[in-house]
């Protein structure tokens, strides 16, 4: 069930009928059921794994908690982080990478001439595994540090990486937000309300007006068939760029606006993250949700900056690598995470001549030495994009020395990247303008204007919204 | 309270006016439409001695008409004409723009031509025109194209409504203002609405329109000849200005029998004609095809069987006889083969 459906259109208003009829228990016990069924309604199957990891998770948290009530050494809650951790990392590298590397290991044996037929299994991935794994991670790293207490009931649990809004696709919740959230009444006001009708119409604006109008053209300009040329393959990363910005971003202003509803608060994801001038600064405002877990859970356990110039560049890397993979069991994902690794490792190094550089005079001087240096670092990320959709490596190199080779100029690509951004644009300046990211809720813009607003942006999603298509970031 | 009411109402004027603007500016930018005034398929039709028909230099959405009225780009004056006459199956309906059967056959033809020669598919149907209306406006139309070849792919569930559709009186008045907002809420909410719905409430149309009145088994044999008698005079019409007529059997969704699940897309269709029974139609369909291959070997005429060697199903029809882009290259495809030989031997005299 997707949210840009007629069934999730119908879903969403009956449970929020009934939900705000009950008392918080009952609230809860609803929710679950709710996320059982939207999440079933892809294929019921998918609820096994996860229930089956959820439950380890329970029950590991439970003990390492009652050790650490015992006053027992750390040390003893290892076993129990390390069976979580190994549970919940095996059914992602069964469902996400063992065909990969399966695949892989057949095409070396075969480079090296030996003819030997490798097992795969061709598994269906259950539909955001990536997320609650992370998520039901953070819940035991967390209870293991001593950072949260485990919760006695295991449905609060359940619900907490069960939840719909936040279940396929993030943001990855960490427990010590949602937990408290699940276990006390929640309230419902009318300001959440029209905080979170606001999200959802943005959101939908986002994916069903940008992102799915752009789609079509953006699988045409990575046509693995056709032969690139400069032009074409920028015209491509521009518009995956929004794309997948839009879609993503809109899928987690519905996810937040529809917890909002529910008196839910789920954490920011995205803090326009094209306006920055530097990578370190892309990832503190890009999925935010998975930047923030691979800094705490993965580079901090890794050492983080605390072993030398040499060692924090290594731990940057890994972490980079490594979150390049969490995106999909593919080549290019690892360059894409490889590539942004190299992008903070260099940053790192060139910062202070960059800082001495750009250190234009005056308020005029600094917005320009900014604006020029987004548009600069904008770049940077648009090829990062490109290794990110290219569908093979050999399409990354042809697109990549495309570049070099002739132009062939077509202006009508280019209307229709800026018809479909432009509102975009124009939203992120006011935003970034005026440092609030909910830009309708200036005192300026008056009740009736809101109203016109949502009107058009509605006309845009209902009448002029692209060929619906599934939200990019299920597939991871 | 009355301030909240007043709030409301305020602004769902506000919304419904915001939707209407950006309903206008919308066509404005998609389709050069004036923000301003009507802007509906009216736009298309104009009327003549016989009835209505395409209106020249007419724009509407997706469909652009040349300055003779027809869809399509302006005749060209160095290549072989080949005059396309139907309804809309032939117009285009569901196709993307430049994908109408005429336009596909074009290029199909243009692919491999004779050296110096080049091919016009000229695109004379017209949603709601009937067999015999174009037959009425033949001679006009050869005068006008003068082509080599004349194909004629009659929609055959017209003549079921024959008296209805004789040439009409003068046309509509056209209201001072119109909602462009409600056109795309009825699409929308046609598109939303289950299935199962539509079907329900188009039987109970049905029933409504036919009344007590007794529903026909088949075409009436007098229709059937009349039919008989309008494919000869379009034969022979061609024939009298040089122009090589071929007749091409009328192709639908569901060829031989309807599949269970289909049932709903004839349930579309009977809508449109409740005079004759549902099971019928198919029979009905065989019946005037047999007519036109009846007519092809009498008269000597090329008969392209489109009925037979079109694949069924939605991947190929839009509904119940309007083709997808994919239905549309399939047709164009079978007809260019079959007049390949013939337009090959008239370009070389």
């Amino acid at each position: 069930m997707l949210f840009n459906s007629l069934e999730f259109l119908i879903f969403l208003p009956v449970v929020l009928t009934v939900y705000y009829l009950l008392p918080h228990k009952a609230q809860n016990r609803l929710l679950l059921a709710a996320s059982c069924f939207f999440y079933g309604s892809w294929d019921w199957r998918f609820l096994f794994p996860l229930l089956a990891s959820t439950s380890i998770d329970y029950y590991c948290a439970k003990r390492m908690e009652q050790q650490i009530l015992a006053e027992e050494p750390k040390e003893k809650r290892k076993k129990w982080l390390a069976l979580s951790v190994i549970t919940n990392l095996a059914l992602l590298g069964f469902f996400k990478y063992f065909d990969f590397f399966a695949d892989n290991l057949h095409q070396l044996l075969q480079l090296l001439g030996m003819s030997v037929s490798v097992w795969t299994l061709r598994v269906i991935l259950p539909i955001g595994i990536s997320f609650y794994t992370f998520q039901a991670l953070s819940y035991t790293i967390d209870v293991y540090r001593g950072e949260i207490h485990a919760t006695d009931s295991f449905f609060d649990f359940l619900l907490c990486v069960l939840y719909f809004p936040h279940l396929v696709a993030g943001p990855i919740q960490r427990a010590n937000s949602l937990l408290p959230q699940v276990t006390n009444p929640r309230m419902v006001t009318k300001e959440k309300i029209v905080n979170g009708l606001h999200l959802i119409f943005w959101g939908f604006f986002k994916k069903v007006f940008v992102a799915d109008n752009l789609a079509p053209l953006v699988t045409q300009l990575f046509d693995p068939h056709r032969a690139p040329d400069g032009w074409h393959t920028l015209m491509g990363v521009y518009a995956f760029a929004v794309q997948i910005y839009c879609d993503f971003s809109g899928y987690t202003d519905i996810a937040r606006g529809v917890a909002r509803l529910m008196g839910f608060e789920f954490m920011l994801n995205f803090n326009l993250p094209y306006l920055v001038t530097n990578a370190s600064d892309f990832w503190h405002r890009w999925h935010i949700s998975l930047s923030s877990w691979l800094r705490d859970y993965l580079y901090i356990s890794l050492g983080g900056n605390r072993g030398g110039e040499a060692k924090t560049n290594r731990n940057l890397m890994l972490t980079m690598v490594i979150g390049g993979f969490w995106h999909g069991a593919a080549w290019n994902f690892l360059l894409w995470g490889f590539y942004h690794g190299a992008l903070l490792v260099a940053h790192r190094y060139a910062k202070p001549a960059l800082d001495k550089v750009f250190a234009w005079p005056g308020r005029v001087g600094q917005a320009l030495s900014f604006a020029l240096l987004v548009v600069v670092f904008f770049h940077f990320t648009c090829y990062g994009w490109l290794l990110f959709r290219a569908a093979s490596l050999a399409q990354v190199v042809a697109m990549t020395a495309s570049f070099f080779g002739p132009w062939r100029v077509d202006w009508s690509i280019a209307r229709e990247i800026a018809l479909f951004s432009s509102p975009l644009v124009l939203a992120q300046l006011i935003q970034f303008a005026s440092g609030k990211l909910e830009f309708l809720s200036f005192r300026w813009i008056s009740a009736e204007a809101c109203v016109a607003i949502y009107a058009a942006m509605s006309y845009f999603v209902l009448f002029r919204g692209g060929t619906p298509q599934s939200f990019i970031y299920f597939q991871f | 309270m009355p301030r909240v009411v007043f709030k409301g109402l305020l602004w769902s004027v506000i919304a419904v006016l915001t939707l209407e603007f950006c309903a206008r500016v919308d066509d404005w930018i998609s389709y050069g439409a004036s923000p301003f005034g009507l802007y509906d398929s009216s736009l298309l039709t104009t009327f003549d001695k016989v009835g209505q028909c395409g209106r020249p230099n007419a724009r509407y959405l997706k469909w652009k008409l040349n300055s003779l009225g027809f869809r399509g780009p302006e005749l060209d004056p160095r290549a072989l004409r080949i005059l396309c006459l139907g309804s809309s199956e032939t117009f285009g309906q569901f196709e993307a723009e430049g994908h109408e059967w005429p336009r596909e056959l074009e290029r199909v033809l243009n692919q491999s031509p004779p050296p110096g020669t080049r091919y016009q598919a000229v695109n004379a149907g017209f949603a709601g025109e009937t067999f015999p209306t174009s037959v009425q406006r033949l001679p006009d139309r050869l005068a006008e194209v003068r082509p080599k070849f004349v194909l004629l792919y009659p929609s055959l569930a017209h003549y079921l409504s024959l008296p209805a559709v004789r040439p009409s009186g003068p046309p509509p008045p056209q209201p001072a203002f119109h909602w462009r907002m409600q056109e795309r809420i009825d699409t929308a909410l046609k598109q939303s609405t289950a299935m199962w719905f539509q079907t329900w409430v188009r039987q109970r149309e049905i029933e409504r329109a036919l009344g007590s009145e007794s529903q026909l088994d088949n075409m009436p044999p007098e229709y059937r000849q009349e039919f008989c008698e309008d494919l000869e005079t379009a034969i022979d019409l061609s024939r009298r200005v040089g122009a090589e007529p071929a007749l091409i059997t009328h192709a639908n969704r569901f060829k031989d029998r309807v599949d269970p699940s289909e049932r709903f897309m004839l349930i579309a269709w009977h809508k449109f004609y409740p005079m004759l029974r549902e099971e019928a139609f198919l029979p009905m369909e065989a019946s005037m095809n047999d007519v036109m291959r009846q007519v092809a070997r009498d008269k000597n005429v090329l008969l392209i069987d489109a009925a037979q060697a079109m694949p069924s199903g939605p991947a190929y029809f839009a509904d119940f006889v309007h083709f997808t882009d994919k239905g549309s290259a399939a047709f164009s495809h079978i007809v260019g083969e079959k007049l390949m030989p013939s337009l090959e031997s008239r370009a070389r005299q």
